[in-house]
């Protein structure tokens, strides 16, 4: 089996999540209770890096978009990196780079927040 | 140089550019690319100051692609008649109204048409500096320039196309995989709150929206179950909507009261939740995040979604009763145990008297109550009662009976004092609506006297042993109706040997058979006087199993009785 996990790292503010493994209907609770949670805190600058990602379903997708609005409102955002093609074909195919910004590398999306911060 | 030489020249330079031409436009470039290269070489080779391409929509209608030196806006034309070659547009008449009129107003002098095996993919138009007219060895550059043009465009439009189709293939295969990966989370998700968390993820995720709402309807009404609406929507007014037989655009909705309301409040899709051809629910659908428009696939995907959705939740929502029935019924099973408990396991013995006695609950617990006490081995208490209604409410007051009864009977008072503190307690502590019918008495197995009251409970019947029958109809009103000026009065009867006492309740007597009719207490009478010389117990069979001949398996109220011999 191909576990989901998630752990989050902080650098500069930004608090990047690593996800990995398969992100389904299943696993896709966990990472919205990851999410509410960094929102609790406040945390608004989330990096996704998503490297270590075999797979992504709309359940998966759709925790993005349950916060992303809420995020913005507070200034902050979801930014994403590390996109393994299979993973990028999802997000394009559902129109979500048109929401979302997505990095080749975890540096440019640091880079992103730091610049507007 | 001669004429010939510089004609040849000329040839030479126009192949050359129709090489270099080809080579570039046969790269991997974008249709927009060949475009802008193609009106740009025009307009240095033959000197254009106005130039523009025209190519044809899905619908077969022409639009302009690009164009230079020229302003004003583009539109869309349907053309009844096509060019196959080289035209000067002050020459149309006729036939394309519109189309020539736009080209002579933009001040387009020539068209010429970009085929490609005999298809028209659009049109170059443009005009010459100094109204420059064609010559034939120009005619000759244009026409192999559109004819290469149009072979790159339908190569590219081919590559467009299927790469379209691709994606069109992928976002159908993630979908069916999304389908299928909820539908095996369903199946296996029980709880309404995750099957609803699930659902709403998959469609925020799927769609890329933001906003949505969940109604569905719960005995006949709407209700919101989930909302990401900026406002609420009045559910009632979600009534109107409950026709729809699929999913549809707000702009398609013939309604246009509900449409404009809608549409306010941000919803651009609508899609009903249908289970067994019934509107179960409705999902409203803001707009997408990326501000594109929802596509007939998106609409088919979310009805999908949106069955499979209510399925799981109509098995969760059943499965919830049927639990919740089990943990009542559980809760019943202990009820009937404390019942039971109540009345009495054994019976009191004494060798003048034979007894026996059963209480039948129609449902899992009751409201009869009965009791038989020995007092001091010489004194017997036999006590029964029957609460209106039935199962759990009754069973609840019966169990105060019990208590009350108990409570009073060791401080010794007379059965009339006893029976009417029975009365203002009941009258004090139930709702008015509760009635309780009683009836007790003590007899004393020396003198065979039988002192009892009886409170509007059915008269117990007292069969002599000379077939006389007697009825205990002495005491007062039933208990819990009023407390005010009751009085009781006490019955007192001589037994002899050879007697026989039976006390009942109306489950008795008001058994009924299929055709409605009750057992009565004719019938009941007959069947005492024809076994009295057997055991009490004997007896109580005998009953038993008239009654339940008598009304098959539909018993409809407790049943409960006493069966008391002297000897």
């Amino acid at each position: 089996m191909n576990e989901f996990k998630i752990k989050i790292r902080e650098q500069s503010n930004v608090q990047i999540v690593d996800l990995k493994g398969y992100l389904d209907a299943h696993t896709a609770p966990e990472f919205e209770q990851t999410m509410q949670k960094l929102i609790n805190e406040k945390k608004y600058n989330i990096l996704v890096n998503c490297k270590n990602l075999s797979y992504i379903s709309s359940a998966g997708l759709g925790v993005f978009m349950a916060y992303i609005e809420e995020i913005r409102k507070y200034k902050g955002d979801i930014k994403l990196a590390n996109m393994p093609p299979k993973i990028y074909n999802v997000f394009d195919i559902l129109g979500f780079p048109l929401i979302y910004e997505i990095y080749n590398n975890e540096e440019e999306a640091l880079n992103k927040f730091l610049k507007k911060s | 140089m001669k004429r010939g030489d510089l004609t040849e020249e000329k040839t030479k330079i126009d192949v050359r550019s129709l090489f270099e031409f080809s080579k570039i436009v046969n790269q991997d470039v974008s249709i927009e690319f060949i475009i802008n290269f193609l009106i740009l070489t025009l307009m240095g080779k033959l000197v254009c100051t106005k130039a523009m391409v025209f190519l044809r929509n899905e619908n077969g209608e022409f639009y302009v692609k690009l164009s230079k030196g020229l302003q004003g806006k583009s539109k869309k034309f349907k053309l009844t008649k096509n060019y196959l070659k080289l035209v000067n547009t002050s020459k149309l008449k006729g036939q394309n109204g519109k189309f020539v009129r736009y080209l002579k107003n933009s001040g387009i002098k020539f068209l010429i048409p970009l085929i490609y095996r005999d298809k028209i993919l659009g049109y170059i138009g443009f005009s010459r500096f100094e109204d420059r007219k064609i010559n034939k060895e120009e005619a000759n550059y244009l026409n192999s320039i559109a004819n290469i043009a149009a072979s790159a465009l339908q190569q590219k439009l081919n590559r467009d196309e299927l790469v379209n189709l691709n994606r069109e293939l992928d976002k159908k295969i993630h979908q069916m995989n999304t389908l299928f990966d909820l539908s095996k989370e369903f199946a296996t998700v029980l709880n309404e709150e995750n099957l609803i968390k699930l659902f709403t993820l998959s469609l925020m995720g799927q769609i890329g929206i933001s906003q949505y709402g969940i109604f569905f309807k719960e005995k006949g009404i709407m209700k919101t179950v989930s909302s990401r609406l900026t406002e609420n929507v009045d559910c009632d007014f979600l009534e109107g909507i409950c026709n729809l037989k699929k999913p549809e655009l707000t702009t398609q909705l013939s309604n246009r009261l509900i449409r404009k309301k809608l549409e306010r409040i941000g919803i651009q899709a609508i899609v009903p939740m249908t289970l067994r051809d019934e509107v179960r629910g409705i999902l409203l659908l803001g707009e997408k995040m990326n501000k594109s428009a929802y596509s007939d696939s998106d609409l088919e995907f979310l009805y999908s979604l949106s069955n499979i959705a209510i399925i799981s939740l109509e098995n969760s929502r059943l499965l919830k009763e049927a639990i919740e029935k089990q943990k009542m019924e559980d809760d019943l099973l202990i009820a009937k145990e404390i019942q039971q408990g109540l009345i009495p396991k054994l019976l009191p013995q004494h060798k003048d008297l034979d007894l026996s006695a059963i209480n039948i609950s129609s449902k899992i617990v009751g409201g009869d109550y009965y009791d038989i006490i020995d007092l001091d081995k010489r004194k017997f208490v036999f006590a029964i009662a029957d609460v209106s209604g039935k199962g759990t409410a009754a069973s609840l007051l019966m169990a105060s009976i019990h208590a009350m009864f108990h409570t009073l009977l060791p401080l010794d008072m007379p059965p009339s004092e006893l029976v009417k503190r029975m009365n203002n307690l009941i009258f004090d502590n139930t709702s008015n609506d509760r009635f309780i019918t009683f009836f007790y008495g003590i007899l004393d197995v020396e003198t065979k006297l039988f002192t009892y009251v009886n409170a509007g409970h059915n008269l117990p019947i007292l069969l002599k042993n000379n077939d006389k029958i007697i009825r205990l109809d002495k005491g007062g009103v039933i208990l819990g109706v009023t407390k005010e000026f009751i009085t009781y009065e006490e019955g007192n009867i001589k037994l002899e040997c050879g007697d026989l006492l039976y006390f009942f309740t109306d489950g008795v007597t008001e058994a009924m058979n299929a055709e409605n009719v009750e057992f009565g207490e004719d019938r009941l009478i007959k069947i005492l006087r024809a076994s009295k010389n057997l055991s009490a117990k004997e007896i109580q069979n005998i009953i038993v199993d008239n009654l339940k001949n008598y009304c098959g398996e539909n018993q409809s109220d407790d049943i409960t009785m006493i069966v008391a011999k002297i000897l």
